[in-house]
């Protein structure tokens, strides 16, 4: 066969195409084409609902300031009972214990399945009607007596009762267990049972915090059977008294739900809780993927990265669900005793050297929102912007260098995360604005439990770069961070005197307003006169779902996860 | 033969003791411990909490004396506890591993469809065009990165043409027609990795054995040319073939550990990573000494399907 005469089309009819065509040719064609028939039998058949080309636009689906927001599918009728929703996380949990895990995804999956003894509403306000206690008492700063709601049983039978609450918060207090929540309760000495209707609770000093914390992994009442049958395999087979009950989890694969028939928890007009039948979470890391997966029919909810949201919005088949301040998304934590940063006006100067609403028009699309106070979240009784923090101001920062005897360039060393590409981006930004001042930022970078550990606890890095969980109640970053023992203290020691005594007096009174005025004097210490802690952006989370999905103006909880009790299908 | 399978598996074992002692090496050399890592974000733990923890998980015990621990244990077939959830490590491997096999060998399988007949085409027509773009597919094979590959793939399978799912995983023994539905995407972008190494090695094998005296001698006898490159020549070129399919399969993890976590797939390259960032050592440990121990196999699967094939050689 000589390859080089002819024409190409002569020749691409010789090499690839055969002029003769034996019947065993025409044979193997068949079978080639047959399996190709069945091929595309096996990719048409079970591919799911309506084909809908996303088309982008201009369209906004609704901006509301604050708090939860839904696009038009809240309460668009009478909720109706069943349906199976499933849906996608990125973060596998750590346990299905509320109090024995250790990551911030959790809520999503615990707070389906458990009750917490105090409930928190969206706004952190202990709400009676979604707790576990039908009312409180605080006859005086070391005693709290909580009434309990009658006739709630758990997943196995339990009967809830004052000593099943005594039972778990011995349990969280436990040092050879591992809870989070531990060092919040250390100030309860005993829970006391007067009657199985009531529990007491005895403080060694006042903790006004005590409700808040009670609304956390430290307040979910498990089941003391369950937890003494699995022993330390409990956080594999969970059982509370929650809208869901567990039925099975594949690790890295999925945790599946169904609905609790015996649920005490009504809404508003009497209906029993939940609506949905079943919710099965699917575990996808990659956001891209797990958007994919809800525009392919494999689920009727996701979480939207910034960069996806103007896809989702332009989306016709797609409800767009957000909530304002759901995290801190982007903080400086300072060590305030490295040389580079000892002096505040240093740290003030990197502060306003920064220039969060670029950072936010570039990496998140100005989705979040710059910060206007501190580390209480936005939307919740404790916020209040803080007048005189740090703000983008060139000179200023200038200025703040040399009264503070730093001439020419000045070397720190930030420290920052990789697991989410935003961080690193806006540490790239924030490296390249500092430069404009004068200082050289290096940027040292691990994952983010390193990172973490590193800064912490190794006493690695002038200061940290980060992102922040919004938590439900302000003594918990204010012990935890603040505080000279406190483990996100990177120097544990006090940053001021004058903390010591704001620290205790907000836990001594139980006073909303007084305990309000009291943070705010941390927050003018912390953030503006000391710049320890400076948050720069307040995350916004966004949760896209099918339009036939209704109710997702109630899928944010106070602290940004998710809750499916009053979710259902039109 | 049998003597020469039973040395090659006595062979194994101190590679396989060098492979952990050098993971566990490795995994110390990272920052951070188990504890620090697990306990330094959503809350942390009271010192006295955390020192009772590291003794239950024998993290306060010396180095050298937890990893002699560790071989104690996983001689008797006990790898231990994850750090991480305190799951027996075998119930973990036991769930993720037939998974991982799964979709390694259906993508082995596809590779294997893809490229040995694409390179039997390649060398009997070679410089034909159809030569020439199955080169190109190869070398962009090669050059493309298989995430980039599959992020395209699913959006364009499965979130515009809504045709295939995006994620996910069935098992086999539960629906053959769903496994396949969502084997198929992840599967051909594993298949991708390794099929354009496997191609060139066809490829080549066959120009040379075309080349032979004996296959001259066929077409001489009369033979088809099928006849003589199916029956006579590809025989031959498969002995190097079957070698190069050995050394792959390590590949073929490589690729499954991204792939699993874009398509969100509960197999071991998930399980992998996520216990190398929690420094979670049993784990780590346990499915490094797996993987290695599966490369083993397959390579000396190899090695004996080389003798199977070819009578002349004998060990």
């Amino acid at each position: 066969m000589s390859l080089d005469s002819g024409s190409y089309w002569s020749r691409f009819e010789r090499t690839v195409l055969r002029a003769d065509r034996s019947r065993r040719q025409l044979l193997k064609g068949g079978l080639v084409a047959g399996v190709g028939a069945v091929g595309a039998a096996t990719v048409g058949c079970g591919s799911s609902s309506s084909k809908s080309t996303p088309t982008p636009s201009a369209s906004n689906s609704g901006t509301a300031t604050g708090g939860a927001t839904a696009s038009a599918n809240a309460g668009a009728g009478t909720p109706k009972a069943g349906g199976d929703l499933t849906l996608a996380y990125s973060l596998s949990p750590s346990s299905l214990d509320p109090q024995l895990g250790n990551s911030g995804g959790d809520g999503y999956y615990w707070k389906a399945m458990f009750d917490t003894l105090v409930g928190l509403n969206s706004q952190y306000l202990p709400t009676a009607n979604l707790s576990l206690a039908t009312s409180w008492e605080n006859p005086d700063p070391t005693t709290f007596i909580f009434h309990l709601r009658d006739g709630v049983t758990l997943h196995d039978g339990t009967k809830f009762d004052s000593s099943l609450v005594q039972w778990n918060i011995q349990r969280v207090q436990n040092p050879q267990l591992r809870s989070t929540a531990a060092a919040s309760f250390a100030s309860v000495q005993s829970v006391d049972t007067p009657d199985p209707l009531t529990a007491t609770f005895k403080l060694k000093q006042p903790n006004s915090a005590l409700l808040g914390l009670l609304g956390d992994r430290g307040g979910a009442i498990i089941s003391r059977t369950a937890a003494e049958k699995y022993g330390d395999q409990f956080g594999s087979h969970p059982v509370g008294s929650g809208p869901f009950v567990f039925q099975e989890w594949v690790p890295n694969s999925d945790v599946k739900m169904t609905k609790n028939p015996n649920y005490w928890r009504k809404d508003a007009s009497g209906n029993a809780l939940p609506y949905l039948n079943s919710v099965t979470v699917k575990i996808i890391p990659d956001p891209t993927s797990s958007l994919a997966s809800l525009q392919a029919g494999q689920l009727q909810l996701s979480a939207v990265a910034a960069k996806d949201v103007s896809g989702v919005q332009g989306n016709s088949s797609l409800n767009l669900a957000k909530m304002e301040g759901a995290s801190i998304a982007s903080l400086f934590c300072f060590n305030t005793d490295k040389p580079a940063v000892k002096d505040a006006r240093v740290r003030q100067a990197i502060s306003c050297a920064v220039n969060p609403d670029a950072v936010n028009k570039s990496v998140y699309f100005g989705l979040n929102s710059v910060a206007q106070a501190g580390m209480w979240p936005i939307n919740t009784w404790v916020y209040q912007p803080i007048p005189d923090r740090p703000k983008y101001d060139v000179q200023k920062a200038k200025q703040l260098l040399s009264a503070a005897g730093v001439n020419g360039n000045l070397s720190v060393e930030m420290v920052t995360w990789t697991d989410d590409p935003s961080q690193v981006q806006q540490a790239t930004l924030y490296q390249a604005q500092l430069k404009q001042v004068g200082i050289d930022a290096k940027i040292s970078q691990f994952n983010v439990g390193t990172a973490t550990a590193n800064f912490f606890v190794n006493g690695m890095g002038d200061f940290y770069s980060t992102g922040w969980s919004r938590y439900p109640e302000p003594a918990w970053d204010a012990q935890n961070n603040y505080a000279a023992t406190g483990y996100y203290n990177p120097m544990k020691k006090w940053i001021d005197p004058k903390l010591q005594d704001l620290l205790n007096q907000g836990l001594a009174t139980a006073d909303e307003q007084q305990r309000k005025s009291v943070y705010a004097k941390v927050d003018e210490i912390v953030v503006a006169q000391q710049a320890f802690y400076v948050p720069f952006l307040y995350g916004t989370s966004f949760a896209a779902s099918t339009k036939k999905l209704q109710g997702t103006d109630t899928l944010f909880a106070g602290d940004g996860k998710w809750l499916y009790a009053q979710l259902w299908f039109s | 033969m049998r003597r020469y399978i039973v040395l090659r598996f006595l062979q194994a074992i101190p590679v396989l003791v060098l492979v952990t002692f050098v993971t566990y090496s490795l995994v110390l050399l990272l920052p951070g411990d188990p504890v620090q890592v697990m306990y330094s974000q959503g809350g942390a733990l009271t010192p006295e909490q955390e020192q009772n923890l590291r003794h239950q998980l024998g993290l306060d015990r010396s180095i050298p004396l937890q990893y002699v621990h560790w071989v104690e244990g996983a001689l008797t077939g006990n790898f231990g506890r994850s750090t991480q959830t305190r799951l027996p490590v075998s119930e973990i491997l036991h769930t993720s591993l037939p998974v991982t096999l799964q979709l390694g060998v259906f993508g082995l399988v596809v590779a294997l469809l893809v490229a040995i007949p694409s390179g039997i085409i390649s060398a009997v027509y070679p410089n034909s065009l159809i030569d020439k773009v199955v080169t190109v597919i190869a070398i962009g094979g090669v050059a493309m990165p298989n995430f980039l590959l599959a992020m395209l793939m699913i959006l364009f399978f499965a979130a515009r043409l809504q045709v295939l799912p995006a994620t996910g995983f069935v098992s086999i023994t539960t629906s053959p027609v769903q496994a396949l539905r969502f084997m198929i995407l992840p599967g051909l972008i594993l298949a991708f990795g390794i099929s354009p190494v496997l191609n060139r090695q066809v490829r080549s094998a066959m120009l040379e054995v075309l080349r032979q005296d004996y296959i001259r001698t066929a077409r001489a006898k009369g033979l088809g040319e099928w006849t003589v490159v199916l029956t006579h020549a590809l025989r031959n070129a498969l002995l190097p073939t079957i070698t190069v399919i050995g050394l792959l399969v390590g590949q073929l993890f490589v690729g499954q550990v991204v792939i699993e976590q874009i398509f969100g797939i509960p197999g071991m390259g998930r399980v992998f990573v996520g216990a190398i960032l929690a420094r979670d050592f049993p784990v780590v440990q346990a499915t490094v000494f797996l993987i290695a121990g599966m490369v083993i196999v397959a390579n000396l699967v190899a090695d004996i399907g080389y003798a199977v094939l070819d009578p002349r050689i004998r060990y």
